[in-house]
C-alpha cells in the first residue's frame, strides 16, 4: 500500500453502479419514512389513550419494534414469515414474496416505533395552557389538534425528527441481507470481485455522507422557516426522545440545568 | 413442517446463548472504550485552539454521517493495510479479528456522539463551578474528577442512555463481518433447521430483554446521580422543559 | 487434536479492561513457520461443510482438512466465515489458507496459490420441473427470470460473461441455505450453483420433488485448463509455496491410500475426483 489506497480508475468505473445503488437506498428511505410516519400517528394516539388496553398494546408495539435490532427484523420478516405456509398461499405474498416488500415492511415498522416516541414527546411538550386557552375559545378538539398542537409540536420535535431520519438512512445500509442491492451492497459486490476494500467502500461512504448532510441542510432550512417569526436564537428545542439523542445540541441539555 | 427434535432445539438454543455472550462482551467493551475516549475528546474540544476545533468538526462530521456498517467493513478488511501504512511491515502483519474490528469501529463512531454530549454538558455547567474550584485552589485533576465530571454525567445521562441503547442495536452488524455472535448463531440455526422464525424471534427477545433491563438500571443510576438535588416531586416530563 | 469448534464456543466472557489487550493482540502475528495454521472454511455448504446442532464443524472439507493437517504435522484451527469474505480475508493475512473448494478463475490464480484439485463439482442450473425455457442466452432473454447467485462466487462473473448482465434479475445470497429457503418459498425462478450440493441437498430430498437440474454442466475455472485437470482446490497465499507443496503431497497420499474416498463416502455418495476411481470399493 502506498499513499491513498484508492484506485481512481476503479472508482470512476464503479460510479454508474454506485448511483444505481444510491437510487435504491433513497427509495428504501423515502417510502418507509412516509409509511412509518403515517403509521406512527394512530399508534401514538393509542399510546396516549386513556383506555388502558389500547395504551398497553401500543406500548408493546413500540417496545418490540424499537427493542429489536433492524437486522433481526429484516431476517424475521424475510425468512421467518417466508416460512409460514398460509402466508405463502395468501394474497399478502405479493408483498412478502419480494425482498423489496419485506424491507419496506420491516423498515416502516421500525421507523414507526421510533416516531411514536418522537411524536409523543413533541405533543407532551406543548404547554397545557395554550390548549386550555383554545378550549376556552370554543375551538373544537380536532381543530385544536390540527391548528394549535401540531404546529407547535413540529417545532419542538424537529431536532429529534432530524436525528431519527439521519439514523434511519444510515440504518438502511443493511438491507443487502435480504438480497437487495443498495448502495452498500453495490460497494461490497465490487469489493468481492476485485478484492479492493478501500475504493468501493470509501466511495459509498462519501455518498452516504453527502446524502446525510443534504438532509441536515434541508432540516436546517425547514427549522429556520418554521421559526421565522421568532427572534434569532429562540429556537424551540425540547427534550424529545429520539433514536440518537446525542445529536441534540446543547440547547435542550440546557433545559435540564438547575 | 416442524421436524425439529427437542435435543436439537436445545443444542441450537445453547449456541444462541453462547453467541449472546459474545455480543454482550463486544457491546460492553465497545461502550466502555467509546465512553472513555468520548469523555477525553469532549474535554479536549473545549480547547480554544482552532486546529483542535477543525479536527473535531471533521472527525464528528465523518463518523456521524456514515453508516457504522461501512466503518466496520473498512476496519475489518482494510485494517491490516492501514496499520501497515502507519506502522510499516510490523503493522501489516497485525491481523484484525471481527471482534476487534467491531470494537474499533464502534469506539471511533460512538466516541464522537459521547464527546458531543459531554461537550454540551460541560458548556452548560454554570461558570461558577470552575471559578469556585479555582478560587478554592483545588488542583485541576480533583476539580475535574470530583466537581465537574459528576455534574456532567448527571446532565449527559439521558443522552448516554440513548447512545447505549442505540449502540446495543447496532452490535449485530459485526456478524456481517464474520463475528460468531448471537445473530450469526441464529442464522446458522435458522439455515440448518429451516425454522428461521423461532430463532429470529428468540434473538429479538434477547435484545429487548437486555434493553429493558438496562433502562431500569439507568433509572436507578439517574436517581443516584440526582441525589444532590432532589427535584420537586413532579418527575421530569418533557413538558417541564418548555419556556 | 483439538476439537475444531468455531472459536466463539471457547471464548470466555472477559472484563472490559482485558478486552483492550485482546483488541490489539487478537489474531496475533501469523508465523510463516506453519506450525500453527488458521484455515478458513464456509460452514454453510452442505454436504461439504456444515455446523451441527452442538456447534461442531463437520462435512467433507473440514474432515479432509483435519486429516491433511495431521499428515503435514500442523496444528490447524478452522475458522468459519461467509464465502464472500474468505478470499478477501486471506488476502488481508487473516488466514494461512482456505479449505473450501475454490474455482481457479484467472483473477484468483493471479492472487493466490491453488493446491491440487480436491473435488470436481461443476455448476449447473436448478429450475422448476414444469419450466420449458432452454438455458441459453436467447432462451431466457426477456423472461424476467429471477436467478440466485452466491456473493463473491465465480458464478457471478460467469453468468455476466455468458448470459449478459441484464438478462436475468440477479438475486445475491450469502450461502446456498438461504437460496434454498427462497427457492422453496417461491421467491426465485432458478439457481445457478454447484451440482453436487444441489443434487444431494434438494433434488434427492422430498422437498425437491418439483425441481430438476437443467442446462448441463458448466466449468467456471479458467477455460484454458485441460479437461482432465479441472477441479476446485483449496487455496493459499502467494508466499506459501512451500506449504502448498506439503499440502499437495498429503492430499496425493490421501487419495492414493483411499482415505479421501473413505471420508468422501460419509458425506457424498458419488465420486468427486477421477483420481479416486481405484478406491471405488472401499468403505
Amino acid at each position: 500500500m502506498n499513499g491513498l489506497p484508492i484506485d481512481p480508475a476503479l472508482a470512476w468505473g464503479s460510479l454508474p453502479a454506485l448511483f444505481d445503488g444510491l437510487k435504491v437506498t433513497v427509495i428504501l428511505t423515502a417510502l418507509p419514512l412516509l409509511l412509518g410516519l403515517a403509521l406512527a400517528f394512530p399508534i401514538c394516539f393509542a399510546r396516549m389513550s386513556s383506555r388502558r388496553w389500547l395504551a398497553l398494546l401500543a406500548e408493546a408495539f413500540v417496545t418490540f419494534f424499537r427493542g429489536a435490532p433492524l437486522l433481526i427484523l429484516l431476517y424475521l420478516v424475510y425468512y421467518g414469515l417466508g416460512q409460514i405456509e398460509a402466508l405463502r398461499e395468501g394474497p399478502f405474498w405479493i408483498l412478502f414474496g419480494s425482498p423489496f416488500g419485506c424491507a419496506i415492511v420491516a423498515l416502516s415498522l421500525n421507523h414507526a416505533a421510533y416516531m411514536v416516541e418522537v411524536l409523543r414527546g413533541s405533543l407532551l411538550a406543548v404547554p397545557h395552557g395554550i390548549v386550555e386557552a383554545s378550549e376556552a375559545l370554543g375551538i373544537t378538539r380536532r381543530n385544536i389538534f390540527i391548528w394549535v398542537k401540531m404546529p407547535l409540536a413540529i417545532r419542538y420535535g424537529l431536532k429529534a425528527y432530524q436525528n431519527e431520519v439521519v439514523s434511519f438512512i444510515k440504518g438502511t445500509a443493511i438491507v443487502s441481507v435480504v438480497t437487495i442491492t443498495d448502495l452498500t451492497a453495490v460497494a461490497n459486490s465490487i469489493f468481492e470481485q476485485t478484492y479492493d476494500p478501500f475504493t468501493p467502500i470509501l466511495c459509498a461512504a462519501a455518498f452516504y455522507w453527502a446524502l446525510v448532510n443534504l438532509i441536515r441542510i434541508g432540516f436546517g432550512l425547514w427549522g429556520r422557516w418554521l421559526n421565522r417569526h421568532n427572534a434569532e436564537g429562540v429556537a424551540a428545542d425540547v427534550l424529545v426522545p429520539g433514536r440518537a439523542a446525542a445529536l441534540r445540541r446543547t440547547s435542550d441539555l440546557g433545559q435540564v440545568t438547575p | 413442517m416442524t421436524n425439529l427434535s427437542l435435543a436439537e432445539l436445545a443444542g441450537y438454543m445453547r449456541q444462541l446463548g453462547e453467541g449472546a455472550l459474545v455480543t454482550l462482551e463486544l457491546f460492553l467493551t465497545s461502550f466502555a472504550l467509546a465512553f472513555a475516549f468520548g469523555v477525553l475528546i469532549g474535554i479536549a474540544t473545549l480547547s480554544r485552539s482552532r486546529i483542535v476545533h477543525a479536527v473535531w468538526r471533521v472527525y464528528a462530521s465523518i463518523f456521524m454521517g456514515v453508516p457504522s456498517l461501512l466503518v466496520i467493513f473498512l476496519t475489518f478488511y482494510g485494517g491490516s493495510a492501514m496499520l501497515g501504512a502507519v506502522l510499516g511491515e510490523f503493522g501489516a502483519r497485525i491481523d484484525i479479528s471481527p471482534f476487534a474490528a467491531g470494537v474499533i469501529a464502534f469506539t471511533v463512531v460512538y466516541a464522537a456522539y459521547i464527546a458531543e454530549l459531554v461537550r454540551g454538558a460541560i458548556e452548560n455547567l454554570p461558570k461558577g463551578q470552575f471559578e469556585g474550584a479555582r478560587a478554592l485552589a483545588i488542583p485541576p485533576a480533583i476539580m475535574w474528577g470530583k466537581v465537574i465530571l459528576p455534574q456532567v454525567m448527571r446532565l449527559a445521562l439521558p443522552g448516554l442512555v440513548n447512545v447505549w441503547s442505540f449502540m446495543l442495536k447496532e452490535t449485530p452488524l459485526v456478524s456481517l463481518a464474520g463475528l460468531q455472535d448471537l445473530v450469526a448463531a441464529a442464522k446458522i440455526a435458522a439455515g440448518a433447521t429451516k425454522e428461521p422464525f423461532i430463532f429470529f424471534v428468540a434473538t429479538a427477545l434477547v435484545f429487548i430483554a437486555f434493553s429493558a433491563l438496562s433502562f431500569r438500571l439507568a433509572g436507578r443510576l439517574e436517581t443516584r446521580l440526582d441525589r444532590g438535588l432532589r427535584r420537586e416531586a413532579t418527575g421530569h416530563p418533557p413538558a417541564r422543559a418548555t419556556a | 487434536m483439538k476439537p475444531l469448534h468455531p472459536h466463539f464456543l471457547r471464548r470466555p466472557l472477559r472484563a472490559g479492561a482485558l478486552a483492550l489487550s485482546a483488541l490489539v493482540l487478537a489474531g496475533g502475528l501469523s508465523a510463516a513457520s506453519a506450525e500453527k495454521l488458521r484455515l478458513g472454511n464456509e460452514g454453510v455448504y452442505p454436504p461439504f461443510s456444515m455446523v451441527d446442532s452442538s456447534g461442531n464443524l463437520t462435512g467433507m472439507e473440514p474432515e479432509l482438512a483435519r486429516e491433511m493437517c495431521k499428515r503435514i504435522g500442523a496444528d490447524c484451527e478452522i475458522v468459519v466465515m461467509d464465502f464472500k469474505a474468505l478470499i478477501p480475508s486471506m488476502l488481508q493475512g487473516k488466514f494461512d489458507g482456505i479449505v473450501t473448494q475454490i474455482s481457479p478463475t484467472p483473477e484468483r490464480v493471479e492472487k493466490a496459490l491453488f493446491a491440487m484439485p480436491i473435488v470436481y463439482n461443476p455448476a449447473t442450473f436448478i429450475v422448476k420441473k414444469d419450466s420449458d425455457y432452454t438455458l441459453t442466452k436467447e432462451g431466457v432473454t426477456g423472461k424476467g427470470l429471477r436467478i440466485a447467485l452466491q456473493r463473491g462466487a465465480s458464478m457471478v462473473p460467469y453468468i455476466h460473461k455468458h448470459f449478459g448482465k441484464d438478462t436475468f434479475t440477479e438475486v445475491y445470497y450469502d450461502n446456498p441455505d438461504q437460496m434454498k429457503l427462497d427457492l422453496l418459498a417461491g421467491r426465485l425462478d432458478l439457481v445457478f450453483d454447484s451440482k453436487i450440493n444441489w443434487t444431494l441437498e434438494l433434488i434427492a430430498k422430498p422437498e425437491g420433488k418439483d425441481y430438476k437440474l437443467a442446462g448441463g454442466d458448466h466449468w467456471l475455472g479458467d477455460p484454458s485448463i485441460p479437461e482432465a485437470e479441472r477441479g476446485y482446490s483449496w487455496i493459499f497465499p502467494k508466499k506459501s509455496e512451500e506449504l502448498v507443496k506439503r499440502v499437495n503431497t498429503a492430499l496425493a497420499e490421501m487419495i492414493k491410500d483411499c482415505t479421501y474416498t473413505k471420508i468422501r463416502k460419509k458425506y457424498v455418495p458419488v465420486a468427486t475426483l477421477a483420481a479416486e476411481s481405484a478406491c471405488a470399493n472401499v468403505n
